[in-house]
């Protein structure tokens, strides 16, 4: 096409391309803008951000006189069913050297196999490296579910 | 058939009738951009609004999911960067807008300071924008507790210490802001509530009357420029050329956000220990580093005073008489550079930056 | 009238004089007098040494003990020949031979020291007696440690106290009074740099620098008052108090026969006594200096076993170290790896467990430990990979959206030309 034909001709054909590439970029990038904003108020699957109470077990699931390893966190915790059926939970974490401790149902006591340091089952020290009694963690039944929370305090 | 043109301007029309909008656009119509050599400053409110436009906006997407408390703030936190849909996205572009709105401001602040842009009649533009830049700071502060992490706990913690050394009002201050004698969880509901709602507020209504001084007194002029002959002078019309430059910067700071985003996530760290021992190395966000750095330098007493106290007084002392640059520029009073000013200005500049990055290599 | 009175003021004054002088007599007598601590200290250097270092928390001085209860003598009199003889039970000075039996005379009867500590042991003297330093002392060698070469003299504190010389802490230092000195040790064709391999081990570290009581000190494997080396046969139970697993899987692995023949020192052939250190995988397999192949030659059973087994827990450590690199990485570029991480802490579980288990010998067992790590450093591995992926997603993203803004940057850039009819 000649330009010094027709010029304003020329000019609403550029104003018309311009007008159209302003628009299609223009909703191009609201496009960019609000897919990720859609997506973002859509709410996750699990609801709400994982409440400090870990919903560890059934009841009937733990057997007197033993223990279920579990996860709070990113630490190891162990949960205990005495041989009178009492549930207590602790963090797993040595108090010496960090290793992860276990339930001796044949000494009746938490064991760490790092340096055979020893727990009653009320998580104190009794024997052995470590210089402190295990964290304890509070314990609910509900439902016949039993579930893990940090200590208030 | 809907024709989007006639529908607009039918729509016009009637709000017309109503508002008396055509009053507003004859006005938007006639305001003009000042053309010259330093007109590339001119951006940099804008910018700074812009970023703080995103801050609200990401704020409150943020607020949502967001659970103010010692036991849920850093989780939902780590849900909002784990669990939700570009969560992450939405929290790093929150984070670094923040500190590129501090920068922004303070861009804006020196350039309007070296063209003297205070000028009368402007000089409570340049009050109010000192109080925007206070407000900032005070977002800042505020928002940075807000993850409840470890940082953020020990960087409010020596913050609030160093407010509690100002004499007479420091120790109520510095109970007033922790709620407290120490910082727990009441002071991050405190600084909760003054995060998203009072300090929104009043930067609103601040930023209201700031922008307000700009539209009825025009744009400042350069001195050099101001003394051009009318016909000399070069304008651009703010509507639409000035606003659809501003609009291509504006996506030129959005890109900036998205690439930083992606590339220089920002870390959520461990969550606070309120008995832990401060970690090795803690010094506050980069905007306070330069008077932190100061700080430390002072020695532990200087004549009669306490170090810490000289310094904390020499930089109010500081600030004030930097809000009062505009009364105090005589010779910009006249329209006259002012040589002296200038001087100041430059090593007052490089002082920060100095400083600042001293603060990062020790 | 007046002398009358000055007679009876005379009266009255000697009377008072009598009483105060009773009375200081009788205090004198029921208030402690220490003849003993006062003539020494007033005899000023070497005498008055032993009294002023017994201070009061020295453990027999904190009891109301001082001299005589173990010197004999009495310390009511004044005079240093009644105070120092025989007829009031002066002992003296023990010889270096007479201590055990010395100290012996209340430390070894539970009847006398109940009235002190009902639970405090009694069976020291006779420990001492069939340990290395009382065998020795028997025979008349005066060289040996006897009760206060350990324990301190004067001021000899409860081992809890940290002043004391067998504070756990204060161990090592104590034995290396003797046991370091080259030329009394070279008399016995011991080495005396036994403290000097200590503290560059494992347990010296933690003893010593880090103050780990739980850490062994020289008398929780050589016994303090029935100290003797352990027999080469059962060293595995001295180490067996703390690393139980350890111990008892080596006994009941066929290396504990097959040592006990070759009369090696069990844990201490591999591990040494006194220089103990990280092993690491190098120790296992067929090469190197420290490994299986010190005794293994091919051809043997134990020879395959070695090299199996060291393959296992080297993929296993080789796969947690790469998952734990990889990672590392997602976590820097802010993809959340809580998952993978507790994965990691499970491949790592699983790495000092299969470390432990080589003690058994047993290939199977520690095929079975290595591969439950290795399941697990996979998962850590795949989580990450798919962490990279998420990363990716984030780089299209942005490349998308940075395409769309360019695009109307360019577009608002064409616009205002035109507009502005350039």
């Amino acid at each position: 096409m000649d330009r010094s034909v027709n010029p304003d001709s020329d000019r609403n054909g550029r104003r018309k391309f311009l007008s159209l590439l302003l628009g299609g970029a223009l909703i191009g990038w609201l496009g960019s803008l609000l897919y990720p904003l859609a997506r973002y108020l859509i709410p996750p699957e699990i609801p709400e951000a994982k409440p400090t109470t870990l919903k560890v077990a059934k009841v009937d699931e733990v057997s007197p006189n033993s223990a279920l390893m579990f996860r709070y966190g990113r630490k190891p915790g162990i949960l205990i069913r005495t041989q009178e059926g009492k549930f207590s939970a602790f963090s797993a974490v040595c108090t010496h050297l960090d290793c992860t401790v276990q339930f001796r149902s044949d000494w009746g006591i938490i064991w760490c196999a790092c340096h055979n340091g020893r727990y009653d089952l009320t998580g104190r020290n009794i024997a052995g490296p470590p210089p402190r009694p295990l964290t304890p963690f509070e314990v609910n039944i509900k439902d016949g579910e039993v579930y893990v929370s940090e200590r208030e305090g | 058939m809907a024709n989007p043109e006639s529908l607009l301007t039918r729509l016009y029309g009637w709000l017309n009738e109503r508002f008396g909008i055509d009053a507003a656009v004859a006005f938007g119509k006639k305001k003009v951009v000042p053309v010259h050599r330093e007109s590339v400053w001119y951006y940099f409110g804008g910018v700074t609004l812009f970023l703080f436009i995103i801050q609200v906006f990401t704020g409150i997407l943020l607020l949502l999911y967001y659970r103010p408390g010692a036991d849920s703030s850093f989780e939902s936190l780590q849900f909002i960067l784990t669990q939700v849909q570009f969560g992450w996205l939405i929290r790093s572009v929150h984070s670094w807008s923040a500190n590129l709105m501090v920068l922004a401001a303070f861009i804006h602040m020196f350039s309007n300071f070296f063209t003297q842009s205070y000028r009368r009649p402007r000089e409570l533009t340049w009050v109010t924008g000192m109080a925007l830049l206070l407000l900032s700071l005070g977002f800042g502060f505020s928002g940075y507790l807000l993850p409840w992490n470890e940082l953020a706990f020990f960087a409010t913690k020596v913050g609030t210490d160093i407010v509690g050394a100002v004499p007479i009002v420091g120790n109520p201050l510095l109970i007033f802001l922790r709620g407290g004698e120490d910082v727990t969880g009441a002071t991050l509901s405190r600084f909760f509530g003054f995060h998203v709602a009072v300090l929104p507020m009043v930067f609103t209504l601040v930023v209201g009357l700031h922008v307000l001084f700009v539209q009825v007194q025009g744009m400042s002029e350069p001195i050099a420029h101001q003394a051009l002959a009318a016909d000399k002078k070069r304008t651009m019309p703010f509507f639409p050329n000035f606003v659809l430059r501003d609009a291509m910067l504006w996506l030129v700071a959005l890109n900036i956000l998205a690439i930083l985003s992606v590339f220089f996530p920002w870390d959520l760290g461990e969550k606070a220990d309120l008995f832990a021992p401060a970690p090795a190395g803690i010094r506050p966000e980069w905007y306070f580093v330069f008077m932190f750095q100061t700080l430390k330098f002072i020695p532990g007493h200087v004549l009669f005073m306490e170090g810490e106290l000289l310094g904390i007084l020499g930089f109010g002392v500081a600030g004030l008489i930097w809000i009062l640059v505009p009364f105090l520029d005589r010779r910009g009073q006249r329209n006259q550079r002012n040589p002296l000013f200038q001087l100041w200005g430059w090593i007052i500049v490089l002082f920060i930056v100095v400083m600042t990055i001293v603060g990062y290599i020790l | 009238m007046i002398l009358r009175a000055a007679i009876d003021l005379r009266k009255t004054l000697l009377a008072a004089l009598l009483a105060i002088a009773l009375s200081l007599g009788l205090a004198g007598a029921v208030a402690g007098k220490d003849s003993c601590r006062d003539c020494h200290l007033e005899a000023g250097d070497e005498l008055a040494a032993p009294v002023r270092s017994m201070d009061q928390e020295d453990i027999h001085a904190s009891r109301g003990f001082s001299c005589d209860a173990c010197h004999g003598g009495d310390p009511t009199a004044d005079d240093q020949e009644i105070a120092m003889s025989k007829a009031r039970g002066f002992l003296g000075v023990p010889k270096p031979q007479e201590i055990p039996a010395f100290c012996g005379r209340c430390h070894a009867d539970p009847q006398i020291m109940r009235k002190y500590s009902v639970s405090v042991p009694t069976d020291q003297l006779e420990k001492y007696w069939t340990s290395q330093h009382g065998h020795a002392l028997k025979s008349g060698n005066t060289d040996v440690a006897t009760c206060v070469s350990c324990h301190g003299v004067h001021s000899i504190y409860p081992a809890n106290n940290p002043k004391s010389s067998v504070w756990p802490i204060n161990v090592p230092q104590t034995c290396n009074h003797c046991h370091g000195n080259a030329g009394l040790m070279g008399k016995y064709g011991l080495k005396p740099d036994s403290f000097k391999e200590y503290s560059e081990g494992v347990h010296g570290k933690a003893l010593l620098e880090k103050r780990d009581t739980g850490a062994p000190a020289c008398n929780d494997c050589h016994g303090n008052h029935g100290a003797a080396p352990p027999g080469f046969e059962t060293v595995a139970q001295v180490c067996r108090q703390c690393h139980v697993n350890n111990a008892e899987m080596f006994m009941a692995s066929p290396h504990k026969a097959a040592f006990d023949a070759a009369e090696l020192p069990e844990c201490v052939a591999c591990h040494a006594n006194h220089r103990i250190l990280h092993p690491d995988e190098s120790w296992l397999g067929v090469e190197g200096e420290h490994s299986c192949g010190q005794c293994h030659s091919k051809g043997d059973g134990g020879y395959e076993v070695a090299q199996q087994i060291r393959e296992l827990v080297d993929s296993l450590r080789i796969m947690e170290e790469n998952a734990i690199s990889l990672v590392g990485q997602v976590e820097r570029r802010g993809i959340p790896v809580g998952e993978a991480q507790t994965a990691l802490a499970d491949a790592r579980e699983a790495l000092l467990k299969s470390r432990t288990i080589i003690h058994t010998a047993d290939v199977l067992k520690v095929a079975e430990m290595a591969h439950a790590g290795i399941a697990r450093a996979a998962a850590a591995q795949q989580m990450g990979q798919t962490g990279l992926a998420d990363f990716e997603f984030r780089k299209r993203g942005l490349g998308v959206a940075t395409i769309f803004i360019s695009l109307l940057i360019l577009a608002i850039w064409l616009w205002i030309r035109h507009i502005e009819g350039r």
